[in-house]
C-alpha cells in the first residue's frame, strides 16, 4: 500500500494531523502537537501518558467519550489525570534517569511509559519565583535524587549543573546530597509552549520556514510502517528514515533537496 | 447491617476516592458514616501529610471500636511536610522524626481517648510495594530491605514505649505486607527478608495476590470458590514464616491468629462479567475463608470507588466501591439465584450465608 502525505508549512501551527482540530491557544501549557493529540478523539492511552508526563492534573473538554469523566456539567467534562503531584519541581531518581530510553515519537508508548514511571513522583522540591525571571528551588536531597523542573530546559541557567530529560524538561543535578538552595534564571523569552526536542519532532515555527536539505521532518498519519521497512521520498529524493512507527515517521531530508516551502512526501510502508 | 457479632471484625478502608456528589461532608467523613451505616465498627484510612484526614474525629466516633491508621510520619524536604522518604539510606534524622512523631501521636490518642475501649492500629501500607519503589528508584534491593527493617523497628519501639497499660485504649503496631508467593526481584519480598528481622503486634496481609487471581496464571476467570482456598493457603504460609516475629503483646492478644486480612475487594469492571461468576461469589468466598481462618480483622477495599481517570495502560481496574458516587449501592450479580445483589445487602445477610 502506498500512502501519500502532503506537508504544507502553512498548516504547521500544529502539524499535520487527521483528528478534529481546535485552534491553538497560546495560553495552554501543552505543546501544539500534544494539544492536538490530547484534544483529538483517538489515542487515549498516549494522550493520558502525555498529560501525566507534563504534570497536567485536570483537563476540561466540551466533548465526552475519549476518557472517563469525573465531573460533568452542561456538556463540559472534567477529567482527572493520575498525576501524583503536579508541582513545578520534583525529586526524581538519577539511577532511573540514566536508563531512560530516548523518546522517538509522540506515539513511542514504551519510552513514554518509562518516562512517566520515572517522572510521576510525589516527592516535591520547594519552588518559588523571586523575580520575573529568577526562581529559587530548595530541597534536601538524598544520594539518588535529582530535581525535575517542569519547564523546558532551553535558555535556562542554574547555580548547579543542569541536564535535560527526554521530553526537554530541565533537570538540576547538584554534585552532592543534602540541603541545597538553587537559583534559576529563565530565558529572556520563553516561547510558550515550545515544541518537543528536535530529536523527537521538529521545532514548531508558525512563521514558516522552508524545508531544507538535511532537515529533519516528522510525518503524522496512520498505518505508516516500521523502522527497517519504511521508505520515504521528498520531491522524489530518498530521505533517511530515522524512526518509523504506526503513527509517525522521523526522517532526514536528502542533502540534494532544494529548499522549498512545500514538499511532496511519499511513504512506502 | 453487618451482624453485631462480626461488626468489630469486618470493616472498610478508604484511600483516594470519589465521594457522593452533593454531600458537603469531606471524603473521610462520608466514608466513615457509610461504614457505620453498613453496620461495621472498623474503619481504616491514611494518616499522613499527603491527604487531609481528621484522625481525631474518626477516633472519637463512638460507633467505631477498631481504627486502623495507615500512618506515615513526615519531614520537610524543601516543599513542606511530606511522607518520610524511605528511598534514602536510613539515618538518625529519619529515626528521630519517626520516634518523636509516633510518640506524640500515641500520647495525643491516650490523652483524648484513653478511657475508651477502642483498639487503634498504627501500620504501614504494603511493605512490598514500598520495597519495589525503593529498589526501582535506587537500583538497590538491599537498601529496600534495610530501610524497611530500620523503619519498622524504630516504629515498633516508639509504640511499645508509649503504650499505657493503665488505659482502656489499646494502641497496636501493625506491619503490612502484600506478597507471599510473589517477590520484588525474583527472590526477595517483605515476608522473607523483612519480617524475620522486625517485631509487630499484628501482621496485616493485603490479600490481592491471593484473592484476585491465581498468581501463577494471572487469569481471574476461574472458579470463585477457589478464592477462599487460595487465601487460606497463603494465610497458613504467612503464619509459618512470621510467627517468631510476633511481639509478646501480639501473642497475648491474637495467639496463632495474628494476621489481619486486608484490602478484600474486586473491581466491578474486571470481575462482574466473567463467565465463572462476578464480584459477590468471590468476595463471599474470601470473607468466609478469612473468618474461618480466624483473622481478627478483615478490611474491605473500599467505601467509595477510586476516581476513574485516564489510565496509562488501559488496564487499571475500576469499581471496588461499596457505594458509587451517586450514593447508591452498585447492583451485582447474586452469588446464588435470588440472593443478595449488593455488597451492602450481602454483608447484612452474611452470617446466614455461611
Amino acid at each position: 500500500m502506498r500512502i501519500l502525505a502532503f506537508l504544507f508549512l502553512a498548516l504547521l501551527s500544529g502539524f499535520f494531523w487527521f483528528a478534529p482540530r481546535r485552534p491553538y491557544t497560546p495560553t495552554t501549557p501543552l505543546p501544539p502537537q500534544i494539544h492536538d493529540l490530547v484534544y483529538g478523539n483517538t489515542h487515549r492511552t498516549h494522550s493520558a501518558l502525555w498529560l501525566i508526563a507534563l504534570g497536567v492534573p485536570h483537563l476540561s473538554i466540551a466533548d465526552g467519550g475519549k476518557y472517563a469523566a469525573v465531573f460533568e456539567r452542561e456538556s463540559e467534562y472534567t477529567y482527572q489525570v493520575p498525576v501524583r503531584n503536579p508541582a513545578p519541581a520534583l525529586l526524581v531518581s538519577r539511577y532511573q534517569w540514566q536508563r531512560l530510553p530516548r523518546l522517538q515519537s509522540l506515539y513511542d508508548r514504551q519510552a513514554l511509559a518509562a518516562y512517566v514511571n520515572w517522572a510521576n513522583r510525589p516527592e516535591e522540591a520547594g519552588f518559588r519565583w523571586i523575580s520575573r525571571r529568577r526562581a529559587e528551588v530548595r530541597a534536601d536531597l538524598g544520594p539518588d535524587d535529582m530535581i525535575l523542573v517542569r519547564h523546558y530546559a532551553d535558555g535556562w541557567s542554574a547555580s548547579v549543573p543542569t541536564r535535560q530529560d527526554p521530553i526537554g524538561f530541565l533537570l538540576l543535578d547538584p554534585p552532592a546530597p543534602g540541603q541545597v538552595t538553587i537559583t534559576l534564571t529563565a530565558p529572556v523569552f520563553t516561547p510558550t509552549p515550545r515544541a518537543l526536542p528536535t530529536h523527537t519532532v521538529p521545532r514548531i515555527n508558525p512563521g514558516g520556514v522552508a524545508f531544507l536539505p538535511n532537515g529533519i521532518i516528522s510525518i503524522f498519519g496512520y498505518d505508516l510502517g516500521a523502522t527497517g521497512h519504511t521508505r520515504v521520498t521528498a520531491n522524489g529524493r530518498a530521505a533517511e528514515v530515522l524512526w518509523a512507527g504506526e503513527y509517525q515517521i522521523n526522517a532526514r531530508l536528502s542533502p540534494g533537496l532544494s529548499a522549498s516551502p512545500v514538499v511532496q512526501v511519499e511513504v512506502h510502508p | 447491617m453487618i451482624a453485631l457479632l462480626l461488626a468489630s471484625q469486618i470493616g472498610f478502608y478508604q484511600w483516594v476516592g470519589v465521594p457522593v456528589q452533593g454531600d458537603p461532608a469531606d471524603l473521610l467523613t462520608q466514608a466513615r458514616r457509610r461504614t457505620i451505616a453498613a453496620g461495621a465498627r472498623l474503619f481504616r484510612f491514611y494518616l499522613g501529610p499527603r491527604f487531609p484526614s481528621d484522625y481525631r474525629a474518626i477516633a472519637a466516633d463512638p460507633a467505631l471500636d477498631t481504627i486502623i491508621m495507615t500512618t506515615y510520619t513526615s519531614r520537610d524536604y524543601g516543599a513542606g511536610p511530606d511522607d518520610l522518604n524511605l528511598l534514602r539510606p536510613w539515618s538518625e534524622a529519619e529515626a528521630q522524626a519517626e520516634r518523636s512523631q509516633i510518640t506524640a501521636l500515641c500520647e495525643d490518642l491516650y490523652r483524648r481517648f484513653g478511657d475508651r475501649p477502642k483498639t487503634i492500629v498504627l501500620t504501614n501500607a504494603e511493605a512490598d510495594d514500598k520495597m519495589k519503589e525503593i529498589a526501582a528508584y535506587t537500583g538497590s534491593i538491599g537498601r529496600a530491605v534495610e530501610n524497611l527493617v530500620a523503619w519498622t523497628n524504630t516504629r515498633h519501639q516508639a509504640i511499645t514505649a508509649a503504650r499505657r497499660a493503665d488505659r482502656r485504649l489499646r494502641i497496636l503496631h501493625g506491619f503490612e505486607i502484600s506478597m507471599v508467593n510473589l517477590t520484588v526481584d525474583g527472590r526477595t519480598n517483605a515476608l522473607r527478608s523483612v519480617v524475620p528481622r522486625v517485631r509487630f503486634d499484628l501482621l496485616l496481609y493485603s490479600t490481592y495476590e491471593s484473592i484476585n487471581s491465581p498468581y501463577q496464571t494471572q487469569n481471574p476467570d476461574v472458579d470463585p470458590a477457589a478464592t477462599g482456598v487460595r487465601l487460606k493457603r497463603d494465610l497458613d504460609q504467612i503464619r509459618a514464616a512470621a510467627r517468631t516475629s510476633l511481639s509478646d503483646t501480639g501473642r497475648r492478644l491474637f495467639a496463632e491468629r495474628f494476621i489481619a486480612a486486608g484490602e478484600l475487594g474486586f473491581a466491578r469492571d474486571r470481575y462482574e462479567h466473567l463467565p465463572t461468576g462476578g464480584v459477590l461469589p468471590r468476595l463471599l468466598s474470601a470473607l468466609r475463608a478469612a473468618l474461618d481462618w480466624g483473622c481478627p480483622y478483615i478490611v474491605l477495599w473500599q467505601v467509595f470507588d477510586a476516581p476513574r481517570a485516564p489510565t496509562i495502560t488501559g488496564a487499571e481496574q475500576y469499581g471496588f466501591g461499596l457505594v458509587d458516587r451517586h450514593g447508591q449501592y452498585p447492583r451485582l450479580k447474586p452469588a446464588v439465584p435470588g440472593g443478595c445483589d449488593t455488597i451492602h445487602s450481602c454483608l447484612a445477610a452474611f452470617p446466614a450465608l455461611q
